[in-house]
């Protein structure tokens, strides 16, 4: 099978994974109950995954950093840079999917919570990586403190997602796959939930791919008209 | 959970609320602050004989029947969820005519009457507006708790109206096919200028 034939083939694939998800997520599985609203719990299984892409894709741009710091090759800066700008994307449709979630539990869109105040740090910071490339016009040097930049904003990241959320009180629902009992989700809440995190990162995967290849293009053209 | 955290925090504080409540009760009756002991002689001798009999029957009915307590969105008949405390559902067919705007605290409301399959007619009041489909349902089912003589509905739902879940899912569907329309086209387009 040819490169291209593969692409598709995983693409076309990706994208039934997809609608399946969505079609599970609102007839598959039954409303979860304790909630509000009678069907808000069909969020989680988009917020989740978005937050959990948006911390990959941190990483990543991380990882990549490190590589640039260590290689000095232009191309782990575009990946750096390529992943921070995917990682703000899922970040900000975490935001916007936990929000909703917030107006129909809480009333209100936004209370500041530790969840909401520490994913607006996040995307803060973020931002600053963006607003730093900007301002600096020499390439070598904009991507070496882009890439000291990305690893110390990446620091921060567990501890916005993971500690902080959990040192103080918070309304955010701490939902695991496990026994309804022990305030788990059940099997088929469990099952989207897995279901729609692969088919999340799968996005991930093919939005990043295609980031890397246009930047490798453009690379390549430039040095064509040198 | 933390909400179901704050939720048993929330019910160990009433627990202990009360808790505290009957200890101060018992111990005021106990320093003397109930009725004082001739006093309550006075009253057990001016007293008619007591109907033994009837009270007795009345203890036995109150032991062999005891108040049903449901648990939490548990589906009740009528009589049970006029007394619910918690939230609990109820399903039964509503009386058409009943049906009717209100105005309740903080806004307007809905009104009317729910028959189960008991015969027993229950009053339901909520805030909001009647969800999708219920002007042609002829069953409901109703979450919420009672008060007083009426049931405070939070949500009426009504079975195999699911026009609004099908809208939002439509939406998302779009919403997902534009983009990797839109994705996927991209990705043939860099393919032929990389091959190119």
């Amino acid at each position: 099978m040819s490169d291209s034939r593969w692409r598709v083939g995983a693409a076309f694939l990706l994208a039934a994974w997809m609608t399946a998800v969505i079609w599970a997520s609102f007839f598959y599985v039954a409303p979860a109950l304790g909630f509000r609203g009678y069907h808000s719990s069909r969020i989680l299984f988009y917020h989740v995954p978005t937050a959990w892409v948006a911390t990959l894709a941190f990483l990543v741009s991380c990882v990549a950093s490190i590589m640039y710091l260590k290689r000095r090759s232009p191309e782990d800066d575009a990946r750096a840079a390529s992943s921070a700008a995917l990682g703000l994307t899922f970040a900000i449709l975490a935001t916007v999917t936990g929000s909703l979630f917030a107006k129909i539990e809480w009333r209100q869109f936004w209370n500041w919570d530790p969840r909401q105040t520490s994913i607006a740090i996040l995307l803060l910071i973020y931002a600053a990586y963006f607003a730093l490339r900007a301002a600096v016009p020499d390439p070598e040097r904009r991507a070496t403190l882009a890439a000291a930049y990305a690893i110390l904003a990446f620091v921060a990241v567990p501890f916005l997602v993971f500690v902080v959320p959990r040192i103080y009180f918070s309304l955010h629902p701490d939902v695991m796959p496990g026994p309804r009992r022990s305030g788990g989700l059940d099997s088929h809440h469990a099952q989207v939930l897995v279901a729609s995190v692969i088919a999340f990162t799968g996005v991930f995967i093919w939005l990043y791919n295609i980031e890397i290849r246009l930047e490798r293009l453009r690379r390549s053209r430039q040095e064509e008209m040198l | 959970m933390s909400w179901l955290r704050l939720t048993r925090e929330r019910d160990r504080h009433r627990f202990f609320a009360c808790g505290a409540a009957a200890v101060v009760i018992a111990a005021t009756l106990a320093a003397g602050g109930g009725l004082p002991a001739a006093a309550q002689d006075d009253a057990q001798a001016d007293a008619p004989a007591a109907p033994d009999e009837a009270l007795a029957e009345q203890v036995e009915e109150s032991q062999v029947e005891p108040r049903p307590t449901p648990s939490y969105h548990q589906l009740v008949p009528v009589e049970v969820a006029r007394s619910a405390t918690v939230e609990v559902l109820v399903a039964g067919m509503v009386d058409r005519p009943s049906v009717r705007q209100v105005e309740v605290a903080g806004g307007s409301g809905y009104a009317f009457t729910l028959t189960d399959a008991t015969g027993g007619a229950l009053e339901v009041v909520g805030r909001g507006k009647l969800p999708v489909g219920f002007g042609v349902a002829r069953t409901v089912v109703v979450a919420g708790s009672g008060q007083g003589d009426r049931f405070l509905a939070t949500e009426v739902l009504v079975p195999g109206a699911n026009r609004g879940l099908i809208a939002v899912m439509a939406v998302t569907l779009v919403g997902w096919l534009g983009l990797f329309a839109y994705v996927f086209r991209l990705s043939r387009r860099l393919r032929r200028l990389e091959e190119a």
